[in-house]
């Protein structure tokens, strides 16, 4: 693979992330599966990026650190995601604050650690 | 034994509600671009007979209002914060070629050149003429600061005002809701009013509390009440008492700490915070230049071998903003040592100071790019994280909306379901994240 065409693939990858992003934004079953396929999918070209050998150079570096910025905000996304699932079938609680809450349950203390 | 009584009664239950679901259907329809509305669902009303009659409920739900509201409120900060920066940052450039970097280089120039004729009249004038520039560099920097300033601070009023008048059109639906109980279940004023409440959100972090009566509670920063009942709590705004803004409730207690998030959060973190920290850098680097030079000419002497005297001025109190030039002639220019009358010692010395770490153990130009740093971070991440709460907005929302169709009852069945598919998720972004990591990690 030539210099620009990891440039390219790494790009693809980055826009993969994006659609992600946008999937997020209404995450129904329907969306997080067809965000575990974009995922894949760019998880397999950077894969292929790195078993070629890296030769982009500073244009590559700089679309896989983009592409890393971009997966921090679906990580975000997805957390409050599902923190708004978890919490919106369970009971809502005020604190003495005022602030509603839901009642935590085993099933709400899951993280993204994976 | 059934008479034809019942039969008329039972036509009349299954009219009435035929004539209930098409006015919500037509309520929802009609109502599909309404700010604030809520999806109205029809349910078996309490009490009613068996196969009897059907009731209007508002699918709302108060935890994706709250969330909604949480994610507006952050957005309104960050825009806030980062359409005052975006006007501020200009000012700070970070080359060499800024205007405030250009111009001491230029001084420092000016200096050396003196060095190589210390009596020639053009370079002494030379020499004021780059410090007069100087000083109108550093004094428009510190206007477009302070007009940056004083239009964040109109700010805060203008947030507080917005509060206070939207806080009042929640106590209006209270008073209404407790004259006529069924004025909450009117699925245009319930719209009216959430929006009311969406629009508070933009301004300040808020919540809302349902009382039993059907009115709402509205608090400002979980422990300031704005609206309880009929009574409304108006804030206020003080911008008089010293140089930092202030909030205070009704009774005038200060209440500042309280407004993290929001417009009035974001202005006020702007007017306390941020822009006092780059006005005290400008001044730190306008003074440090000035007295650095005035010091270092006061050592020397002039062209008729007199005491060198200032080339700067400057008001103590507004010192980037009034630095200026003081009324010398070029012959006062303290270009030569004491020792050495007619000669370039200090012309050398004065040179020397542009690679001299004068400011908290850095050059003029190192602290000036220290200063500008600071201020392109600042914007950077403020235009970052209102990027970041557009797209949480986005998704509050479209959850909200997601959420008043949704059963909660089979919403808990199906939440394994739904973890499963978030960890899976969860699960690939981290395979990414750490195989990203390890290609960036290759290339060098």
């Amino acid at each position: 693979m030539t210099p620009d065409g990891q440039v390219e693939l790494a790009a693809e990858a980055r826009a993969s992330v994006e659609r992600v992003m946008a999937l997020l934004e209404r995450p129904t079953l329907g969306a997080l599966e067809q965000t575990a396929v974009e995922l894949l999918t760019a998880t397999a070209q950077i894969q292929q990026i790195k078993d070629d050998g890296t030769k982009g150079g500073a244009p590559l570096k700089s679309t896989i650190a983009k592409l890393r910025k971009d997966l921090k905000r679906v990580e975000l996304l997805l957390r409050h995601a599902w923190e708004f699932r978890a919490a919106a079938s369970e009971r809502a609680l005020y604190t003495p604050r005022g602030e509603i809450t839901a009642q935590t349950t085993s099933v709400t203390s899951w993280t993204l650690e994976g | 034994m059934p008479g034809i009584s019942d039969a008329l009664r039972s036509s009349a239950n299954h009219l009435r509600s035929l004539e209930t679901s098409l006015a919500v259907i037509q309520s929802n329809v009609g109502n599909t671009s309404t700010p604030g509305y809520a999806r109205q669902d029809l349910v078996g009303a309490q009490g009613s007979s068996l196969g009897g009659e059907l009731a209007q409920q508002s699918s709302r739900n108060d935890y994706a209002e709250q969330t909604v509201h949480q994610q507006n409120s952050l957005l309104g900060k960050f825009d806030q914060i980062s359409t005052v920066l975006k006007v501020v940052e200009p000012s700070f450039g970070p080359t060499a070629d800024a205007e405030i970097p250009k111009a001491i280089g230029d001084l420092f120039a000016s200096f050396s050149s003196l060095t190589a004729n210390p009596n020639d009249t053009r370079s002494r004038q030379i020499v004021i003429d780059e410090a007069t520039q100087l000083g109108r560099t550093f004094n428009n920097a510190a206007r477009d600061l302070q007009n940056s300033l004083a239009e964040s601070r109109h700010q805060v009023t203008a947030s507080v005002d917005s509060i206070n008048r939207l806080a009042g059109q929640v106590r209006d639906f209270n008073a209404r809701q407790s004259t006529n109980a069924a004025v909450g279940a009117n699925a245009s004023v319930d719209a009216s009013l959430f929006d009311t409440l969406e629009h508070v959100s933009e301004f300040a972090d808020i919540q809302t509390l349902r009382q039993s009566d059907g009115t709402i509670s509205l608090l400002l920063g979980g422990q300031t009440a704005l609206v309880v009942g009929k009574n409304v709590y108006p804030i206020q705004a003080d911008l008089t008492s010293g140089p930092a803004a202030r909030i205070l409730d009704t009774n005038g207690s200060d209440i500042t700490s309280h407004v993290t998030s929001g417009r009035l959060g974001g202005a006020l973190e702007v007017v306390n915070q941020l822009l006092p920290n780059y006005e005290s850098g400008l001044d730190q680097l306008a003074q440090g230049v000035a007295d650095s030079v005035n010091t270092a000419l006061g050592a020397g002497v002039d062209i008729n071998g007199n005491p060198g005297v200032p080339l700067f001025k400057y008001d103590p109190v507004h010192i980037a903003a009034s630095l200026g030039v003081a009324a010398i002639g070029s012959a006062d220019i303290a270009a030569a040592a004491a020792a050495a009358p007619g000669g370039n010692g200090n012309a050398l010395a004065l040179a020397g100071l542009e690679t001299t770490p004068t400011l908290n153990g850095m050059t003029f130009s190192g602290f000036y790019g220290n200063l500008a740093a600071g201020v392109g971070r600042d914007t950077a991440n403020a235009v970052d994280k209102k990027s970041v709460q557009t797209q949480l907005l986005a998704q509050a929302r479209a959850q909200r909306s997601d959420a008043s169709g949704v059963s909660l009852d089979e919403e808990a069945i199906r939440l394994v379901e739904y973890q499963r598919a978030y960890q899976a998720t969860a699960k690939l972004v981290s395979v990414l994240d750490q195989l990203s990591q390890v290609t960036l990690d290759m290339i060098h």
